[in-house]
């Protein structure tokens, strides 16, 4: 974190609103695009955006280290967007979980790491835009999208991405795996799909 | 997977993610949001803490207090904080209260059902003659429990030179724990804007002790207040919420205090 970053932290904990309004003015379109990954919805992210930060400050004497500043608005964020989602009709979710919540996904999830694998996927990774990933990602639960996002959008370290999300960092490897997983098992699909319909051969 | 496929899909990712923007008009308005509910959650903060007020007196009436009142010698209380900000940490309270009401006091952070600890007060408790001549006065400490800042439960604890007279006040329930004996009772609250009156029903009701009377509401409100007393180590004790919380899970909560849980 920037020394100037800590700075309005620090200012913002001692009830300094016009810190809180640079942090808000520099975090919130971040936290945003997070909330939007999460739940898909721009009036649902802007509701969350307003809400956590409204937490950030109502709870700001909580927060002991404000070099931790981020990973802690990241944390309300999320818990919020889930509080947000849980009450939203669950319907278009993916019922995955009981297929990989165990003590060998969990080690699959580290295996998969090294996996080497080439193939139609990353013809298929070259070909979809965003639009396409954004369907897949919608139709993962929030937990496995909020993984994704925590893992390769913020660059988060599974012992993090356990801290924000509180769970156990397994659970981040399962889900992360799990979220992998169907993110492939669509990716391929919808290749097969598209490329029976161009008339593609598969071998 | 290939550190290729990951690569590939962590742009894909941070692509997808990028392209969402937040409009300039909508951030503005959001900040702007946050701040008018923020102002509104502070006038809010400081009502409920006047109602708490009304009802920390009220209750101080019920037990205590009805000594003094049935000798004739109190006729209204007032209450006057001692400082004009929250105490915002636990180990900032129990030191200043533990001053005030010299003894060695241990507030806990966390009530058993997982409410926290989100700030306190001590405010000075005065007796008024029917002259409004101070009669009595005792510290009394104030800690607020609850979840995202509501202040949901308080616990409240006195030195008061007043006991919890016998026999003299109805409880739904009265136990004996750990040696300690526990009084439990619910209460009516009606609460009404500064000019209004109330009915006179309600009127009848608080004449037979059935319903209190609170007064600097911004509507009328009726509110059911649960409470336990207890007496330990020479201090009293009264743990009280508005929630929907049952009388029984307040007793709970008290156990659990008194476990020091």
């Amino acid at each position: 974190m920037e020394a100037k970053t800590k700075t309005l932290v620090e200012r913002m904990i001692k009830d300094d609103k016009e810190a809180f309004n640079k942090l808000y003015k520099a975090y919130s379109a971040k936290l945003f695009r997070m909330a939007y990954f999460i739940t898909g919805n721009r009036s649902d992210s802007e509701d969350i955006v307003q809400e956590a930060f409204m937490k950030c400050f109502l709870h700001r004497k909580k927060l002991r280290q404000p070099e931790r500043f981020e990973s802690w608005l990241y944390q309300i964020m999320v818990r919020t967007a889930w509080r947000f989602n849980g009450r939203k009709n669950k319907k278009n979710e993916l019922s995955f979980d009981e297929i990989l919540e165990d003590e060998n996904n969990i080690r699959m999830a580290e295996a998969i790491q090294k996996e080497d694998t080439s193939g139609p996927l990353e013809q298929i990774l070259e070909k979809e835009n965003a639009i396409e990933l954004r369907t897949m990602v919608n139709s993962l639960k929030q937990k496995h999208r909020t993984v994704i996002l925590l893992f390769y959008y913020n660059d988060l370290s599974i012992k993090e991405i356990a801290h924000v999300t509180g769970t156990f960092e397994g659970t981040v490897k399962y889900r992360l795996h799990t979220a992998r997983t169907l993110l492939r098992k669509q990716l391929e699909a919808d290749y097969i799909s598209k490329s029976e319909k161009e008339g593609v051969c598969h071998e | 997977m290939s550190e290729n496929w990951n690569s590939k899909l962590k742009k894909l990712i941070q692509s997808e993610v990028e392209s969402m923007n937040l409009e300039g008009d909508a951030q503005k308005q959001i900040l702007e949001d946050i701040h008018n509910q923020l102002n509104e959650r502070s006038k809010f903060m400081k009502f409920s803490k006047r109602k708490m007020m009304v009802i920390i007196v009220a209750s101080a009436m019920m037990l205590g207090g009805v000594t003094a009142m049935a000798s004739g010698k109190i006729a209204g209380w007032a209450s006057h904080s001692d400082r004009n900000e929250d105490i915002l940490t636990i180990g900032e309270l129990e030191k200043a209260a533990s001053d005030r009401l010299e003894a060695n006091l241990v507030i806990p952070e966390n009530l058993m059902d997982g409410s926290a600890f989100e700030n306190g007060q001590i405010n000075e408790i005065q007796g008024l003659d029917e002259k409004q001549n101070v009669m009595v006065t005792y510290p009394e400490v104030y800690a607020m429990y609850g979840e995202e800042g509501d202040g949901s439960i308080t616990l409240s604890i006195s030195k008061s030179t007043m006991q919890i007279p016998e026999g003299t006040a109805s409880y739904d329930s009265e136990e004996v724990y750990g040696g300690i004996n526990l009084q439990a009772k619910t209460d009516q609250y009606l609460f009404l804007p500064l000019n209004a009156e109330p009915s006179e029903a309600d009127k009848s009701l608080a004449a037979e002790g059935k319903l209190f009377i609170g007064t600097g509401s911004s509507e009328e409100e009726r509110k059911v207040l649960k409470s336990v007393f207890w007496i330990k180590d020479g201090l009293e004790y009264k743990l009280f919420t508005y929630s929907n919380k049952s009388l029984e899970d307040m007793v709970t909560l008290a156990k659990g205090i008194i476990d020091g849980k």
